[in-house]
């Protein structure tokens, strides 16, 4: 039995549609433990939402899902039957998405969106006990004043607040584990800063294991103990946030970080990364990145050979020929 | 779209317009390609089908088969007459409505109302009993009563496109109002109203073979619905008079519909 | 074209100024809020402005004010030297004297017109040559291959789209360019190349800029200058290495603290989360916008509206109590 939270090995997932097979994330390997939050970085088209989603079985019927382990809390999470998810939802393991308007129903109150997420998996709990319960949580994610909300509709709630809301579903039946997808992406940056801070609280309190996903190195950077950096379904890079941001090995990561606009950089000091990320993963003989390496770009290894994430010093692994680990 | 359904979509445009060609084509072959002299009586009443008459003779003997070509050409001169007239008025109306909007397109759409609101089948048979029941006649009759819905159809596609932002980049640049509408707003609506127009051109022709069916079409020229409709109280014992001319409505009508739903699935793809 | 200047196209001197707005009142006619509450600000030849602000500011509105698209209720506009030219009226030429780069790029370009019609258009349309050489000489401009002629918008990708819209802009020799958020819908390694690329268009073509983004680490890296919106009003303009380095205004200092930073220290750890709660659902009268999260507001806040003040030579702020010296 593994000691991890939550155990990947090797996942792939692909995509089946008609006589195309595209490939949306191509062995990833990665560990969580309780408490802890992995920041998981990449741009569009690196599979990051998909790999989230194979993790809470919401793959639609076109998904073919191939992995050696994935183990979460003793649970086989490539195995479930079918009304096994029902259990592992929104119970075990939490879900923050990004869209706060689309992810709440319009046509329902915030109060009866909450209750019915707690009583679904608690179905002893009387409605007393339910309101209790709600307005405790709302008030935990720092809504005030929630006892008078309750019936409120999500279009009169901002976005803040509505995230917030999402946030407290989420917890609401103390899961072990939140997956959360660019969950401030649709923020004001203000707001966003508060919601991180929200978020951090909860983690230290509940010592929940959290699963951020992101675009933005630097909304990572603000929350997670350890990084895991995707580019075209790979992860390319892994270990503590601090470490890999200060001293990355990988060239992406090293580009990612060269082009982050910053305030205190000097105009003119961003390097960018030629060409685009790719939006489907072919059939490519060596490493995925090579076209945009400035460092591999025309090495013998790196052209044909697809590096794999080996384990480096310390708590870190790279994907790449050009690391002398 | 996955492959097969890629597939079908393919066979069903090309039958579709094969279809549309092959009956404008045969419209226009018909003085040459017809045996006898549509209205000539040529052989015994009500004789089946045969090697002399393919589709047999109708109640008087009067061959079929260039029945239904002559058919075909008067069909397709209706509907390609009344496609030029909704063409120009509703492409105008739509598009100054929609792109000038104001007190233009209040104006504009309360005349497209009035058109829209007349039944069309009977303002037909009462215009008929007034002007009489020639070609010209019927063309310009459903012509003026089919483009009002055309002309909202343009409107609402010109409104939705005049709001983008590519729109307001030309009109920055400087591109006057002519320009704006043929050259960056019509490219883009031309699929939906291409859509619409040939749903629209089947209704005429199916409104065209009704009044022909109930007698009031021209009688200088054969209609497929003056055949079929010719031969009523005939149906069971000589099918083949109204059969015929039935399966020309059908296919033309099924070809013009299934050429719109395709480009509509294009579209959409 | 002749390089000396004509009655069309003004030389402008360096130094002096290009647009002018003052104390400009915006509402639009459906609400009675205004959306633009007094703005005062001005843009110099040949310098870049960056406009910073959340949701709701009314940041997009100010460029749409200053292209003419949308009447003011009170205030002036005036734009080289002139009324904002608007879509009616004007003769081209002075339309074609500022222009704007969106924030969409997938809904700036016709999508049924080839890249090469795309880029014909305004040249032809303005009197300029319009060959296809000239169309290549622009692609060359903005770093696209040659190869992006014959295709349609929807087969490239939001960068290279970006850099078209650009280059549109750019083809007619505006003096001013206005660009709306122009990078916000690109992944972040795309995002730099465009930066990279409007700061050597402006030292190469010499235009003077507008760069508004909700970005304040994005807007550092191009403006010389930078405003900061709050609600309808600018709170703050200065340089913008003083502004992010010693924000007076409150707000400024929440806004540079909220942004994600990959320092280890993010920078003002004391200002993080200083901006509590959200911006007011319901308007108000009087006083100032921001009172409802400031940490150093005074009943002095509440009734009287702060007006922009010079602070010294080059900053402006609006409030009765700035911060730092």
């Amino acid at each position: 039995m593994s000691s991890h939270l939550l155990e990947i090995r090797n996942l792939s997932v692909r995509f089946q549609s008609g006589s195309h097979q595209l490939t949306a994330v191509d062995g990833v390997d990665l560990t969580i433990d309780k408490g802890e939050t992995l920041g998981i970085v990449g741009e569009s088209g690196c599979g990051k939402t998909v790999l989230a989603t194979s993790l809470l079985g919401l793959l639609p019927s076109s998904a073919r899902v191939a992995t050696h382990r994935l183990q979460f809390s003793g649970i086989d999470l490539s195995n479930v039957p079918s009304g096994g998810w029902r259990s592992i939802r929104g119970r075990r393991i939490g879900m923050v998405f990004q869209d706060p308007t689309t992810a709440l129903n319009p046509l329902r109150t915030i109060g009866s969106q909450l209750a019915e997420s707690i009583a679904i998996h608690d179905r002893s709990a009387t409605s007393r006990e339910i309101r209790k319960r709600i307005i405790d949580l709302l008030e935990s994610v720092g809504i005030a004043g929630a006892s008078g909300r309750l019936s409120d509709y999500p279009h009169q709630w901002s976005g803040g607040m509505r995230q917030r809301a999402l946030i407290a579903m989420a917890i609401s039946n103390s899961p072990d584990l939140l997956i959360a997808d660019e969950p401030t992406t649709a923020l004001d940056v203000t707001i966003q800063a508060q919601v991180l801070e929200l978020l951090r609280s909860i983690q230290r309190e509940r010592e929940l294991a959290m699963i951020f996903i992101s675009h933005s190195l630097g909304v990572v950077n603000s929350i997670a103990d350890r990084i895991s950096v995707m580019y075209a379904g790979r992860i390319v890079e892994s270990g503590p946030c601090s470490e890999v941001l200060t001293t990355p090995s990988h060239p992406y990561t090293r580009a990612l970080i060269d082009c982050f606009p910053e305030i205190g950089r000097s105009r003119g000091s961003l390097v960018a990364i030629d060409g685009q990320p790719p939006r489907h993963i072919g059939k490519i003989d060596g490493c995925r990145f090579r076209d945009r390496c400035n460092v591999g770009r025309d090495r013998l290894d790196c052209v044909s050979h697809d590096p794999v994430l080996k384990r480096a010093a310390g708590d870190r692994s790279v994907a790449c020929h050009a690391v002398v680990i | 779209m996955s492959s097969l359904r890629s597939r079908i979509w393919v066979l069903r445009l090309i039958s579709s317009t094969a279809g549309v060609l092959v009956w404008l084509l045969l419209a226009m072959a018909a003085p040459w390609l017809a045996p006898h002299d549509p209205f000539l009586v040529v052989g015994e009443g009500l004789a089946a089908p045969s090697w002399h008459h393919p589709l047999g003779t109708d109640l008087i003997g009067r061959d079929l088969f260039s029945g239904v070509l002559f058919g075909a050409r008067t069909s397709a001169t209706i509907v390609v007459g009344v496609a030029a007239i909704v063409v120009v008025i509703a492409f105008i109306v739509g598009l100054v409505s929609g792109y000038l909007g104001g007190i233009i397109d209040d104006f504009l759409m309360r005349i497209a109302e009035i058109f829209q609101v007349v039944p069309r089948f009977f303002l037909a048979i009462v215009a008929i009993a007034y002007f009489g029941s020639g070609v010209d006649r019927l063309i310009v009759i459903l012509g003026l009563t089919s483009w009002s819905g055309l002309a909202r159809v343009i409107r609402a596609e010109t409104l939705s496109v005049r709001e983008s932002a590519f729109i307001e980049a030309a009109q920055l640049f400087g591109s006057g109002i002519f320009r704006t509408i043929f050259r960056e707003i019509l490219p883009n609506i031309a699929p939906t109203v291409a859509v619409y127009l040939t749903l629209l051109l089947s209704r005429v022709l199916l409104v065209e073979a009704s009044l022909a069916f109930i007698g009031l079409s021209d009688p200088s020229s054969i209609s497929w619905g003056y055949l079929a409709g010719s031969s009523q109280a005939y149906l069971r014992s000589a099918w083949w008079i109204a059969v015929f001319p039935g399966l020309a409505i059908l296919m033309a009508a099924l070809s013009l519909t299934s050429l719109g739903d395709a480009i509509g699935r294009r579209e959409r793809k | 074209m002749s390089r000396g200047g004509d009655l069309m196209n003004p030389i402008i001197a360096a130094g002096s100024t290009v647009v002018t707005l003052q104390d400009v009142r915006v509402s639009y006619r459906s609400r009675a809020e205004p959306i633009l509450r007094g703005v005062t600000l001005t843009l110099s030849a040949g310098e870049t402005l960056g406009v910073v602000g959340e949701s709701g500011c009314g940041k997009t509105t100010l460029l749409r004010t200053i292209l003419g698209l949308i009447p003011t209720d009170s205030g002036v506009v005036e734009v080289l030297g002139g009324d904002p030219p608007g879509l009616k009226d004007g003769s081209p030429a002075s339309r074609a004297a500022i222009q704007l780069v969106h924030q969409d790029p997938f809904a700036s370009l016709n999508p049924r017109m080839t890249i090469r019609q795309i880029l014909q258009a305004p040249l032809r349309i303005n009197g300029y040559e319009h060959s296809a050489s000239r169309v290549r000489e622009l692609l060359d401009m903005v770093g696209l291959s040659h190869s992006v002629l014959e295709n349609l918008p929807a087969q490239l990708s939001g960068g290279q789209r970006q850099r078209i819209a650009i280059a549109r802009a750019l083809s007619i020799k505006p003096k001013v360019l206005l660009l709306d958020e122009p990078v916000s819908a690109l992944d972040v390694s795309v995002q730099a190349q465009v930066i990279n690329l409007i700061n050597d268009l402006q030292g190469s073509q010499g235009f003077s800029c507008i760069f508004v983004s909700h970005d304040l680490a994005v807007v550092a890296q191009v403006a010389n200058r930078i405003a900061v919106m709050y609600l309808g009003q600018v709170v703050e303009i200065g340089d913008t290495d003083s502004v992010l380095t010693e924000p007076a205004h409150p707000y400024s200092m929440a806004l540079a603290a909220s942004v994600p930073s990959l320092r280890q220290e993010p920078r003002g750890e004391s200002w993080r989360g200083l901006a509590v709660g959200e911006p007011p659902s319901e308007m108000m009268t009087s006083g100032c916008t921001f009172r409802s999260r400031c940490w150093v507001a005074t009943s002095r806040c509440d009734v009287e509206t702060p007006r922009l003040v010079e602070r010294t030579s080059s900053r402006q702020v609006a409030c009765h109590h700035p911060q730092g010296r």
